[in-house]
């Protein structure tokens, strides 16, 4: 077993050994809770720009199958885990975990501590981290970090040329994403809300989005930062108004910005099944699946816009619907659609 | 949503005595739902039949009725107290059951009792077999074929259109009483019989059987606003076709995909909410095929259950406490999540470690038993180990459950026979693989050992190929140490596998001083916290767990505290009882200003809750686990005489370690196990004992044995098969016992003490300071010495002994206590025959009885003595004179003989009671008859008594005959006792003994024609004929009772229960009198 190592921005160092892709990356190291799902959460772009530590400590049982993908271009940068489970007990499994990221260029190190990385980025906040093989002149790898710059990764996990989504052929309405990492969950779900779906390439210009005269027009999920994003900002702002619009993760903090408000970092982040949401229009509580970590500033929007939902734990706001441009934006997915 | 205001009174329904398949489990559950309740500001009306619990102290309740859990009974309560409601859903299936009878009985509606948590349809769904199919089928959710039978003929019906192997599952049953596999139609009568019978409404689910695919479990929760969570996920690691108690289990599930779980889950939300669980818990058992993923619903338990249990203590997340909020009517976003301390229980708990639960099992007191596992629970208790891999929980498990294991195997032990050849090992290796048994997990082992690779040994077991790689890589590690490659790298890596410092030793011939000298200037643990949210929001409850490689989050403070060490997991002879006494020791030292830290492994007591005590370490109780807890926490002391045998066990080494044992000291505690210096004890205090001797070969043995004249009790130090002690009548039982049962030798002596027969036996139990000495309870056994005290019904304060016995037995008890310079409680157990007064045994330490006496006289012992043992005085304390109280107390045992079918039901000096009941009265017939109903010894009120007595009790018999007979009951006797009864004036009709004639007594007893037996054994070794007599009344729930003093007690109580009612009174108004 080859050893490799995770330098963090403070210039701690931690042990492990490598398994997966073997290259040296620079991410930000964000930890997820999902105690199963680790296939969904590698294949789905929104980590492009991450180090995912998983907190729980046993990865692998299941192998990698060709169901559970949640999409075929972004992948997670490096995975950080306690233990490897070299063997795979789950029927639908075409290949083990460890071939899967080898093939995607999936960097991995495992034998780290999860549990004090995970408690380190909660008090200390999100930052970078990388993955190498050796631990020799921590001065030079601490540079290389800080002076590693993400150059919009949701143009990179983005396709390249238009394609439908052929899961629900005899949906009423139609529905067009602009992809920024979009996963398959995201989809599906549209197909099960009876939307025939056709995603767009992230640099689709407005025009073109309007032409396809689409019901709805989604904005996806992604990695990396919305806070230098004016291109995007500016082409969202074309289409508010003409067509309802509804926006998620890192679409959703596009459409804010667009809207006129204020985005922040989150300190830690929400990665994880398990996040409890109140939905203050319904009075209700709902557990959702997030994957973000740039919330929208729930004083900074325009007085038409409604609050719909905030997070049970840190108060941050969750969800958002502008009645005048009949446009929202959620951190999660929720049971139906209603600008 | 609005919290019930509207309710004033709750009332609770406990579970009863400890029986295989509902056990602590319940205490730890209904405790947290009294404290809630309390905290809300409810009045709480208890009723619970065990004295051994938490939940029967006085200040958990309101009025707290110690009474047989019955309808009957419930009713006088309703009809006295009044509740606005009741919560049925903490008390395991008795809760349960008793609420849908009151229904039934139309008492609810008449004294507007309303359910909460979940109504009385939930249960129907949940429990009525036929119900839970139509309801899952409307839902959608996948059910095996089955169909119901309510006879043999509808059984084999189904039977033919579902095909074989089936299953059997009798409706309202817990821990899957009754049930059976069957594998073809000669087994199909006798099995369908044994559960159409089991079942109180007589329905059997006649079912397709799933073996061999895997088994996952939920539990989940849902409020009065339809809000869900799932707490937690569990994979067995034992698949389908054994029962979920008696499976090895991980938490959380591992070889399911996200989208596989997915499914459950919206399977299960669909499930709980068309059972309609208005506020509380569920817990919901699927079987997935291996091969396609397909899923079917087993089982689900509208309740909190052995299983949310485990879930509460593995996640952190308090099952039961939130359920009782939502059972007055909270929302899960509205209950504080007082493990993080800020967040709500409106979330779905994330572990970052791995959990692992595995049953315990006492095969051994009951030989003939079946050793293999099914769906018909048998184990009767389970350890719960936490890890951050698989194989560190696996090992530490193990060990955990103190049979003598250190890990899976490398320490010293095998499962295998040395001297079996390599095909018959690996034969048996084979059949322990493929039929479920206790030490499967380690026949896994052996099987990679002797050449099996992972797919073989899939085949054979169905265990997930998972489970078994991780077994492969222990085998891999030790070969690589076995094969001398044992650098720095290994070794850690051994610790962080779970292997403990005795398996090291083994591995590297080394003995254990050296390794662990060695083992601690390379790696020492580290304790990992557990937060229900894997690290992703600050938490305040220090709950801990070892591991090794990792950074330390241990939270140890400077304050002074004391580290109590519990009992481990639940057994016979030592479970609840001593668990009560630690938690007791945790309230105390709160009480006076110190910490205290509970180390333990079980996952079913009050004592692992996280409020317990200040800080809790799930550990093995191991010297190395304990000792690493001690380097941390460095305490004022520890105290060891209140878990029962498990601390005593490592007390000596805890000293010699240099650790503080508080109370009577380990040098004290060595007299009264010595059994030299005891001897000189008893001699310098001029008390008797029993004629002993020890030796160390059969010769030696039958001299001795002659000596002191027959019967003896026969007690070896080393036991072949798991027999230990038996009375010996003769020479030739003496040498076919030696021969069958012991090794003797120089280093395995053999213990050979007089039998005293027919002597009364006495426990006292006491508490001193050093100076002052109080007698806490003297309980007089109504069984004769020979039936281990811990399987004897007792009575407080005695009942028929004269008031000097009395007078002198609390004399000596003070002498012993004194001498012995208790610091502390101590026990002591005594014989009286022709008046002579003999000691049999003292134990300076808490006994199983301390919670019974407790209740019975007012004053927590366990509680003084914990402020004892820190140095306060009992005058100080304020209880210097003992108690005798104006009541009457009965302590009965509970039995799993129906658990074990072909086991005869003769007690002996083995202990085999899993539990016990406690019946208050101010008449000695009545308390008497109140422990025999809740123990569900239902004796009748009229009817046929029959009688089949030893011709040394053929005399003693007659009283309790004739007063029987006044009672109008006619009597049936067998030759024998018909003779001596008929000679003494009593009207008695004789029956054929099995080999005399046609109809004999069995023919009678199965057709119903018996209403209670009356049969005591010959004495020189059981007899077939009278095992098929009393092991036929058990299955047809006719009462049995196998001693004189316990027909005389009984019929006392059948003539106070034809007198009149029963009358209830609180546990609080018996107090106020004392």
């Amino acid at each position: 077993m080859k050893k490799a190592y995770l330098v963090l921005e403070n210039g701690e160092v931690l042990e492990g050994n490598s398994f997966g892709a073997k290259k040296e990356v620079v991410g930000h190291v964000v930890f997820n809770t999902n105690m199963m799902g680790y296939q969904e959460v590698i294949t789905d772009p929104a980590y492009a720009d991450c180090l995912v530590v998983i907190t729980y400590p046993l990865i692998g049982a299941c192998g990698v199958n060709e169901n559970d993908h949640n999409s075929h271009i972004g992948a997670a940068r490096g995975l950080i885990i306690k233990e490897y489970s070299r063997t795979v007990s789950n029927w639908q499994a075409s290949m083990s975990l460890e071939d899967f990221m080898k093939k995607k260029g999936i960097v991995g190190i495992e034998g780290v501590d999860t549990r004090y990385l995970t408690r380190h980025v909660v008090n200390s906040g999100i930052q970078k981290g990388m993955i190498t093989n050796t631990k020799n002149n921590i001065k030079s790898l601490l540079k290389k970090m800080r002076q590693h710059k993400e150059d919009r990764l949701y143009k990179k996990v983005s396709c390249k040329k238009a394609y439908n989504w052929a899961a629900n052929k005899k949906a009423k309405k139609t529905a067009v994403v602009l992809d920024y990492g979009v996963t398959f969950n995201l989809l599906n779900w549209l197909s099960e809300q009876d939307f025939k779906v056709k995603v767009l390439p992230a640099d689709t210009i407005s025009d073109k989005i309007l032409k396809e005269k689409a019901d709805l027009i989604v904005l996806s999920n992604g990695p990396g930062s919305p806070l230098e994003a004016k291109k995007e900002v500016d082409n969202i702002s074309k289409l508010l108004g003409e067509k309802p619009i509804i926006a998620f993760g890192l679409g959703s903090c596009f459409l804010a910005i667009a809207l006129g408000a204020k985005v922040e970092a989150l300190k830690s982040g929400h990665y994880g099944f398990n996040k409890a949401i109140k939905d203050l229009r319904a009075n209700k509580v709902y557990i959702t699946q997030q994957d973000h970590r740039f919330a929208v500033n729930k004083d900074s929007l325009p007085k038409e816009t409604e609050l719909i939902s905030i997070n049970l734990h840190d108060d941050t706001l969750e969800a958002y619907s502008n009645k005048k441009f009949k446009a929202a934006g959620y951190c999660y997915l929720p049971t139906t659609i209603n600008i | 949503m609005p919290r019930r205001d509207d309710l004033k009174k709750i009332l609770i329904i406990g579970s009863g005595p400890i029986v295989i398949g509902q056990a602590c489990e319940f205490d730890y559950s209904g405790s947290q739902a009294c404290k809630v309740l309390k905290e809300e500001g409810y009045k709480i009306i208890l009723i619970n039949s065990n004295p051994a619990t938490i939940m029967t102290d006085p200040q958990m309740a309101d009025k707290t009725y110690i009474e047989p859990i019955t309808p009957e009974v419930i009713t006088e309560i309703i009809k006295k107290e009044r509740p606005d409601a009741l919560l049925p859903t903490l008390g395991g299936q008795t809760g349960l059951n008793m609420a849908y009878f009151l229904d039934k009985m139309g008492v609810l509606k008449k004294y507007s009792v309303e359910v909460l948590g979940a109504n009385i349809d939930a249960i129907a769904k949940a429990e009525d077999r036929d119900i839970f199919k139509k309801t899952m089928k409307s839902i959608g959710v996948k059910v095996p074929k089955s169909g119901i039978a309510r006879s043999i003929e509808e059984g084999f019906k189904l039977a033919k259109k579902i095909g074989f192997p089936l299953l059997l599952r009798p409706a309202f049953c817990l821990g899957g009483a009754g049930a059976a596999c069957v594998y073809n139609s000669e087994e199909l009568e006798a099995a369908l019989q044994l559960a159409i019978d089991t079942s109180p409404i007589k329905e059997v689910l006649v079912e397709e059987s799933v073996l061999g695919w895997k088994e996952i479990e939920f539990e989940a929760m849902r409020d009065c606003e339809d809000n869900i969570v799932i707490v937690c996920s569990m994979e067995n690691i034992d698949p389908m076709g054994v029962h979920t108690g008696d499976s090895m289990v991980v938490a959380p599930a591992q070889t399911i995909t996200a989208k596989e779980c997915a499914k459950l889950v919206e399977d299960s939300k669909k499930v709980i909410r068309a059972v309609n669980i208005t506020g509380g818990g569920m817990n919901l058992q699927y079987g997935v095929n291996p091969d396609n993923g397909k899923s079917v619903i087993i089982e689900i338990n509208p309740r909190v259950s052995r299983s949310s249990a485990l879930a509460s203590k593995a996640t952190g997340f308090p099952i039961a406490r939130v359920a009782t909020k939502l059972a007055v009517g909270y929302t899960l976003d509205e209950v504080v999540n007082d493990v993080t301390g800020n967040t709500t229980a409106f979330f779905e708990p994330s572990i970052d470690y791995c959990v692992f639960k595995m049953p315990r099992f006492t095969f051994e007191k009951f030989q003939k038993a079946d050793w293999s596992l099914g769906i018909s629970m048998k184990a009767v208790g389970e350890s719960m180990s936490i890890g951050r891999n698989f194989k560190e929980a696996l090992q530490k498990g193990l060990r955990s459950l103190e049979t003598g294991r250190y890990g899976l195997g490398a320490d010293g032990k095998d499962v295998l026979d040395k001297n079996l050849s390599k095909k018959e090992k690996i034969e048996e290796i084979k059949e322990k693989l493929k039929i479920a048994n206790a030490d499967r997990i380690f026949y896994v082992k052996e099987a990679f050992n002797h050449g099996l690779d992972i797919d073989a040994i899939y085949e054979l077991s169905k265990i997930t190929k998972w489970f078994l790689s991780n077994i492969k890589e222990l085998v891999d590690l030790e070969k690589k140490i076995k094969s001398g490659k044992c650098s720095k790298e290994v070794l850690i890596k051994t610790k962080e596998f779970g292997y403990s410092d005795v398996q090291l030793a083994h591995m590297l011939k080394k003995s254990l001083k050296q390794v662990r000298f060695l083992r601690k200037k390379l790696i020492k643990p580290v304790y990992k916290l557990v937060d229900t949210c894997a690290g992703e929001f600050n938490s305040s409850r220090p709950y801990f767990y070892s591991s090794y490689g990792e950074k330390d989050e241990s939270r140890a403070t400077k304050a002074k505290k004391v580290i109590i060490l519990g009992g481990g997991p639940n057994r016979i002879g030592q479970g609840i009882e001593f668990d009560y006494c630690c938690c007791h020791a945790a309230y105390a030292l709160k009480e006076i200003g110190y910490e205290s830290v509970i180390i333990n492994s079980n996952p079913e007591t009050v004592s692992t809750d996280y409020d317990t005590s200040d800080r809790l370490y799930f550990e093995p109780l191991t010297l190395e686990d304990v000792l690493n807890v001690i380097d941390k926490e460095k305490p004022y002391g520890v105290i060891v005489q209140l878990g029962g045998q498990t601390p005593l066990n490592i007390s000596k080494e805890l000293e010699a370690a240099g650790v503080k044992i508080l109370g009577t000291s380990a040098d004290k505690i060595d007299i009264a196990e010595d059994r030299d210096r005891f001897k000189k004890l008893l001699h310098k205090l001029k008390l008797k004992q029993p004629n002993n001797a020890t030796a160390t070969n059969l010769r030696e043995a039958q001299k001795i044995a002659s000596k002191i004249g027959y019967p003896v009790v026969v007690r070896p130090s080393y036991v072949l098969g798991g027999r230990a002690m038996e009375i010996v009548y003769d020479e030739a039982s003496l040498e076919r016992y030696m021969r069958e049962a012991v090794i003797a030798s120089s280093e395995h002596p053999i213990l050979i003490d007089k039998f005293l027969e027919d002597a009364i036996e006495v426990d006292v139990d006491m508490i001193s300071d050093g100076k002052t000495q109080v007698v806490g309870g003297i309980m007089e056994h109504i069984e004769e010495a020979g039936v281990h005290s811990g399987d004897s019904a007792m009575v407080l304060p005695p009942f028929s002994l004269k008031k000097e016995l009395v007078d002198k037995i609390k004399d000596y008890s003070h002498k012993l206590a004194k001498e012995l310079k208790v610091i502390g409680l101590m026990n002591v157990q005594y014989a009286i025959k022709n008046d002579e007064i003999y000691i049999l045994e003292v134990n300076p330490r808490a006994s199983r009885t301390i919670p019974f006496i407790s209740k019975s006289i007012g004053i927590p012992l366990a509680k003084l003595a914990t402020k004892v043992m820190v140095g306060m005085s009992l005058k100080e304390l304020g209880f210097t004179k003992d108690i005798t109280p104006k009541h009457i107390s009965v302590k009965e045992s509970v039995f799993p003989f129906m658990r074990f079918p072909g086991v005869d039901i003769i007690l002996g000096p083995e202990m085999k009671s899993t539990g016990e009941v406690m019946g208050i009265d101010y008449d000695f017939g009545k308390a008497f008859i109140k422990s025999q109903i809740a123990a569900g010894q239902i004796l009748p009120k009229k009817g046929r008594v029959f009688i089949s007595v030893k011709d040394k009790d053929k005399n003693k018999i007659i009283d309790a005959a004739k007063k029987l007979q006044k009672l109008g009951f006619k009597l049936i006797a067998t030759k024998g006792t018909a003779v001596s009864l008929k000679e003494a004036g009593v009207k008695v009709k004789k029956v054929y003994k099995l080999h005399e004639g046609r109809p004999h007594i069995v023919d009678l007893i199965k057709s119903d024609e018996i209403n209670l037996v009356i049969n005591t054994p010959s004495g020189k070794g059981p007899k077939e004929d009278e095992i098929k007599i009393r092991t036929s009344a058990l299955l047809h729930k006719i009462p049995v009772i196998t001693t004189v003093p316990g027909a005389i007690a009984s019929v006392s109580g059948i003539e106070a229960l034809k007198k009149g009612k029963l009358k209830i009174k609180a546990l609080q108004d018996y107090n106020k009198e004392i």
